[in-house]
Order: C-alpha cells, then sequence, then structure tokens
C-alpha cells in the first residue's frame, strides 16, 4: 500500500514538472510568455517612436523642398544625418524615385511595404536597419519615407525585432530565457514535490484505514469497521468506507444470528434428545432381550447425535467466547503424547496405530483444552481414514522462523487423501469430501472445523497438503510466544 | 425407598424418569419450576435433588443457593454439554456431583448411588475395613464419620457431603499423596473425563472453608498432575493420624 503512496506522488510530481517544462519550451517556441512579450511591446513602442520620428522628419524634409527647393532639402537631410544618424530617403507614391540619392530595390520594397499597410515597417540589413513609413505632404499627396540608421552599435543599442524563425529563435533565446526560468522553475518543482506529496497521503491514507479494517474483518473481527473520524467528506473514498462499514455491519448481523440460531437449535435438540435416552431406557427395562439389537442401534445414533450436538455447542463457543479463554502455558509436548496414546489406544481396536514423535519440550501459551480438542479432532480424523495396518504419525518440532518461533504439529495419515480443491475447504463446518463414506465412518463434519477455530485463537495456523506418496497431511503451526 | 426431588421444566422429561426411576427403587417427586422447587427441596423430604440450572424463571443457580442456605441435601446437577463454567460456578456453589444433558439415566442412577452410599450414614463397619466409623483427628481437625460431624478448634464446620467424604480419604492417607483418580472413585462413583474439574473445585471449598493454612504450611498441597496431600502437623510428622 506504501507503493500506492508512492506512485501517486510521483505521478503527480512527474505531471506537474513535465507540465511546467512544457509551458517553457511552449513560451520559448512561440515567443509568448511574459519575457517574449515584454520584448515584443519594446519592441513595438520602438518602431512607432521611431515611425514618429521618421515621419516628423519627413514632414519637414517635403516643407523643406517644397519651399526652398531641392538643394535646400538635399541640406536638409544631410544635416538630419549629421546630428540624428538617420539618412532620409522620400519617395513619392505612385511616381518614379522622387530623391534619386537612394534608390536600392530594397529601399522600393520597403516603401511599398509601408505604403500598402500604412504601418511604420522594419527591416534589418545587417550593417543598418531600415525603417519605412507613410506620410502626407502639405497638399495631402502620399509620400513614404524611408530612414536608413547605420553605423556600428546600432543594433545593439536597439532591440532587434522579434525574428520569426522557430528552431533558430529557440537557439538564440536559450540561454537568457533558461537564466530567467531557472529560479521560478526550482521553487514551483519543490513546492509541486509538497504539494503532490500532500495530495498523494490525502488520497492513499484513506486507504490504508480501509485496509486495515477489512484485514481485521477477514481476521475474524467482525467489530472492525473504518469509522466516520479521518475519512469523513463526501468524496467517493469516504463513501466507500460508510458503504464498507455497512457491509461490515450486516455480515455482523448474519454471522451473530447463525451463532445464536446454530446454538438456540442445539440447545433446543438437548430436551427431545433426553427424553429420548430415557425413553429408550424404559424401553430396554421392558423388551431388553427381544429388542436389543435394535435398541443399541437406537442408543449408538442417539449417542452420535449428542456428539454432533455437544461439538456443535463447542464450536459456537469457540466463535463467540473466544476473547475469555485462558491463557496459561502448555507443554504442547505432554499434550500430544497425551493425545496420540489415547489415540493408539482407540486405532490399535481396528488394526491402527498413533505414534507421536516429539524432539524437544515445546510450551505454549493458551488454553489446553482448546489445543487438545483441536489436535485431537485432527488426529480421530486421521485414525478415521488411514487404511488398516498403517500408522498415523504426530511430530512436534520447533521453528525459528521471521516473525518469530513457532511450534509445528504435522499429522499424517495413510489413507486416499482427499482432492487437491477441496483441501481449502477442509475446515469449513460441515464440509465432507466424501458424503457416503464419511457417514459410514462415522465423522460429525465439524471436528476440523473446531480445530481451525481453536487454532486461531491462539494466533495460529492449520492446514492440509496431500503425501506425495499417498495421504493427508494436516500442519498446526502455533507462536510460541503470544502476541 | 428413597425419595429424590427432580426440579426440571421439562414435563416429559420428568414423566419419563418417574417411569424410569420407580423400578430402581427411586421415588421421584417432580417440580417444574424453580421457586416451589427450593421449596420442597427445603422440606428434608428427599434423599437427593437433581436440578436442572436451566430453568425458567429463577434460573437453577439460584434455587442451588437458596437450598445451601438451609440444606445440605445433596444435589445433583444437570448441565448443559460443553458448559465448564455452569459445572464449577455450580460445584462451587455446593452442587454434590453434575450430570450433562442430554444423559444415560444409567448414568443418572449410577450417580444417584454414589451420592447415597456417601450420605447413608455407616452404621456399621464395613467388613475388613474395621476403621469405618472411627474418628479421625489430624492437626486442628477432627472428623467423626459416624455422626458426620468436622470440628476444628472446637468449632463445628458445615460440609456439604462430598466435601466430608473428600476431607475423610485425605485425613485417613494424610501426608500421603491421594491421586485425583482415587478420589473422583471413592467420593463421585466414577472415572474423571479429560478436564473434569469436579474434585478441584471441591478442594479449593475444602480449603476455603478450613483454612488454606495449618501451623503456617500449607493445609491441603496440590501435586500437579497427580492429587493433593492433606499436610500432617510438624510434630506428627512421621506418625500414623491420630486416633479418637
Amino acid at each position: 500500500m506504501r507503493s500506492l503512496f508512492v506512485k501517486v506522488f510521483l505521478w503527480f510530481w512527474l505531471a506537474t514538472t513535465l507540465s511546467g517544462l512544457a509551458l517553457f519550451v511552449i513560451g520559448l517556441a512561440t515567443q509568448t510568455g511574459p519575457p517574449a512579450e515584454h520584448r515584443r511591446r519594446a519592441v513595438e513602442q520602438w518602431r512607432q517612436l521611431a515611425g514618429q520620428t521618421l515621419a516628423l522628419y519627413g514632414e519637414t524634409s517635403i516643407g523643406v523642398m517644397g519651399g526652398r527647393g531641392r538643394t535646400a532639402f538635399d541640406e536638409h537631410t544631410a544635416l538630419l544625418e549629421q546630428t540624428s544618424g538617420i539618412r532620409v530617403v522620400l519617395f513619392r507614391r505612385g511616381q518614379e524615385t522622387f530623391f534619386e540619392r537612394e534608390t536600392s530595390p530594397e529601399a522600393w520594397r520597403l516603401a511599398e511595404r509601408a505604403a500598402g499597410s500604412g504601418e511604420t515597417e522594419v527591416e534589418d540589413a545587417g550593417e543598418a536597419l531600415w525603417l519605412a513609413t507613410q506620410v502626407l505632404g502639405p497638399g495631402r499627396e502620399p509620400y513614404v519615407v524611408v530612414g536608413v540608421l547605420a553605423g556600428p552599435g546600432v543594433n545593439a543599442a536597439v532591440p532587434p525585432p522579434p525574428t520569426s524563425g522557430l528552431w533558430s529563435g529557440f537557439l538564440t533565446e536559450f540561454p537568457r530565457f533558461a537564466r530567467g526560468f531557472s529560479l521560478p522553475a526550482l521553487v514551483s518543482f519543490f513546492v509541486g514535490g509538497l504539494v503532490c506529496l500532500g495530495l498523494a497521503w490525502r488520497l492513499t491514507a484513506p486507504l490504508l484505514r480501509l485496509r486495515a479494517a477489512a484485514q481485521r474483518l477477514a481476521g475474524g473481527d467482525l467489530t472492525a469497521r473504518v469509522g466516520t473520524g479521518p475519512v469523513k467528506g463526501r468524496d467517493e473514498i469516504a463513501a466507500l468506507g460508510r458503504d464498507f462499514d455497512l457491509m461490515a455491519g450486516r455480515i455482523e448481523e448474519l454471522m451473530t444470528a447463525q451463532q445464536h440460531l446454530l446454538r438456540d437449535i442445539s440447545h433446543e435438540l438437548r430436551s427431545p434428545l433426553a427424553r429420548l435416552n430415557v425413553a429408550l431406557e424404559l424401553a430396554r427395562q421392558r423388551f431388553g432381550e427381544e429388542a436389543k439389537s435394535t435398541l443399541d442401534r437406537i442408543g449408538q445414533e442417539a449417542e452420535r447425535l449428542n456428539d454432533l450436538i455437544g461439538q456443535l455447542l463447542t464450536l459456537t463457543q469457540l466463535e463467540t467466547g473466544g476473547d475469555r479463554i485462558a491463557r496459561e502455558l502448555v507443554s504442547l509436548t505432554h499434550l500430544i503424547q497425551a493425545i496420540a496414546s489415547d489415540a493408539n489406544f482407540e486405532a490399535q481396536t481396528r488394526q491402527r496405530t498413533v505414534r507421536a514423535v516429539v524432539d524437544d519440550e515445546v510450551t505454549v501459551q493458551g488454553s489446553e483444552e482448546m489445543l487438545r480438542r483441536g489436535i485431537e479432532n485432527v488426529v480421530r480424523n486421521a485414525v478415521r481414514y488411514t487404511a488398516e495396518n498403517t500408522q498415523v504419525d504426530i511430530s512436534v518440532s520447533r521453528s525459528l522462523g521471521g516473525s518469530g518461533d513457532t511450534a509445528i504439529i504435522r499429522i499424517r495419515d495413510h489413507g486416499p487423501g482427499v482432492p487437491e480443491d477441496t483441501l481449502s475447504k477442509l475446515f469449513l463446518p460441515f464440509y465432507r469430501v466424501a458424503d457416503a463414506r464419511d457417514r459410514q465412518t462415522g465423522g460429525t463434519g465439524i471436528g476440523l472445523a473446531i480445530t481451525e477455530r481453536a487454532v486461531r485463537l491462539h494466533h495460529g495456523t492449520v492446514s492440509a497438503a496431500n503425501a506425495p506418496d499417498g495421504g493427508l497431511i494436516v500442519t498446526i503451526v502455533l507462536p510460541l510466544t503470544s502476541p | 425407598m428413597s425419595r429424590i426431588l427432580v426440579i426440571d421444566d421439562d414435563v416429559d422429561l420428568c414423566d419419563l424418569l418417574t417411569d424410569y426411576l420407580t423400578p430402581e427403587g427411586l421415588e421421584v417427586e417432580s417440580v417444574h419450576e424453580g421457586e416451589r422447587g427450593a421449596a420442597r427441596a427445603l422440606s428434608g423430604d428427599h434423599a437427593l435433588v437433581v436440578l436442572d440450572v436451566m430453568l425458567p424463571g429463577i434460573s437453577g443457580f439460584d434455587v442451588l443457593r437458596r437450598i445451601r442456605a438451609g440444606s445440605k441435601v445433596p444435589v445433583l446437577m444437570l448441565t448443559a454439554r460443553g458448559d465448564e463454567v455452569d459445572r464449577i460456578v455450580g460445584l462451587e456453589m455446593g452442587a454434590d456431583d453434575y450430570l450433562p444433558k442430554p444423559f444415560n439415566p444409567r448414568e443418572l442412577v449410577a450417580r444417584i448411588r454414589a451420592i447415597q452410599r456417601r450420605v447413608e450414614p455407616r452404621r456399621e463397619p464395613e467388613p475388613g475395613a474395621g476403621k469405618g466409623a472411627e474418628k479421625v483427628v489430624v492437626g486442628d481437625v477432627q472428623l467423626d464419620p459416624g455422626a458426620r460431624v468436622v470440628v476444628q478448634r472446637g468449632q463445628s464446620v458445615e460440609l456439604t457431603s462430598v466435601e466430608f467424604a473428600l476431607l475423610e480419604i485425605l485425613l485417613r492417607g494424610a501426608g500421603q499423596v491421594v491421586t485425583r483418580e482415587d478420589l473422583a472413585k471413592e467420593v463421585l462413583g466414577r472415572r474423571l473425563t479429560p478436564y473434569d474439574r469436579s474434585i478441584d473445585v471441591h478442594i479449593s471449598t475444602l480449603r476455603r472453608k478450613l483454612g488454606h493454612q495449618v501451623g503456617g504450611m500449607e493445609r491441603i498441597k496440590t501435586v500437579r498432575g497427580t492429587g493433593y496431600i492433606y499436610t500432617l502437623p510438624p510434630d506428627a510428622a512421621g506418625q500414623k493420624p491420630g486416633r479418637g
């Protein structure tokens, strides 16, 4: 689950960083964005100012020429070039060159462009900067005035007009752009990171709580709820939490109802069974000899019913009263030996044996009685299924594991085993692998369920596997140090 | 013919029990409700009470408490199968023995007989035993099997029949281990099932009534996994329990 947190965080961070980077590249490439915009405005202002100055020069030049003739005009423009550094060339619209001193084709083209657009046009000719703008003469006749700014340093003094080539622009602009961009980029990278961290935590923390609750529920704690505490609000995760709580509540209700039903049925069955037992003995008193075999059979079946009810009650007791089990030190070594000798005694009447192999003293904490019931049920089951003239082996060993030391109890029979796909269902109440045979051999169907509950109450696990050479191996793992 | 009182709300079961027990020489009176059951038990008309702990109205434990407040009549409890807590609570409250229900009626008769044997005053010493009615004195405790009284430092101690029988065996074997199996056989007339705590509960009641210590030593010592020893007073160590 931590990995989801890390994933969400990294993806968000990557997304913000990438989008910042994309903005940078787009701004650089299309000359938009704050620095480019600033430059664009400066250039525009300069162009307007230059245009106005040029228009002013143009008008005075037209005035000079109209009033004092061509020589005065030449003197005037020469003076202007000397003082301001701008060489003024004047064109009359629709006519040949008005002033022949400068008639280069570039000047002509620029003049035509300015006349066409009605705006100040600029062209960078390398060593000089050309400007052209339209002015009106005294008789409203249209002129185009072209100014040439020449000389060294002219490009440095005046910001160059925005260039339009994408790649060349990118290359020329990059260092300056990167310099201006690096600090904000760094700040937004780390601030973005922090925000993403918070966001990822907000998204995944409720999931962690949900998961913890789900694990508790799966572990048998039916009262596990997500709760309304930190997972409040109206978002989908909060809704999921509420739905989980509803579901858990429903499961708890059903489980409780089921347990109560089972317990009540078992209790209620005891009364008729008690009467049946007495009636049976009465029948024995009166017709003992004639109906002995039948009465014995009735007695046997009543005893079986009795066993079933007793086990059902034990099961419900384990389900509901698990928190008040005794916590005493139990010697598994002695317990297993006692169980094995009892079981062996019973098994020998059916030509089977039970043998326990215990290497060293193993002690666990818990309820000896529950452990005995749990283990005994597995051993009884093994004796029931192991083939005639075979042996049931019980072994107890100690295992040093990463999550604490454990005691491992293995019970192995030499019977037919169990189909692989039903192994995990063996510990469900009333689960039967083979109906007919089971009834014949007298199983109640809850022995292994009791084992599972009893082992679980001791924070242990029980599992079953088929031995490679036939037979079933049931493994019970119990923690040596009780949590 | 001994009269026994059955307190159980199952009318049919009571009728069947009457049918079954009468030929066994037991006269059965049935009561189906706790209040009246307690009243009848205190009347002193019965040799033994069979009491179901699951009763409507006042519970079997309440009935037992009322009976024990005024009578030492032996009580056999019928408990829910698998409910150890019920059993221990019942035994601690002074029930003599318990039988999980549903029970085999033959087992019920055997338990009743065991209790009766214990309670019947021994008018004549049993042949071969010779010491049946002799008083036993160990330390500060004096037990008189004939009169069925226990006196400790001049004060009489109220014991139920089971406790009396247990104490008698322990005193007779004072200084030696008496196994739980022997105690169960002698006192309860049956074998102990695994995790049967009956004897232990009765012993703890005995300790409570007589005091846990005698002369700075534990009065009844537990021998783990085996049984119990009644401690001989230091001055009497090595001697046979005194006879009075």
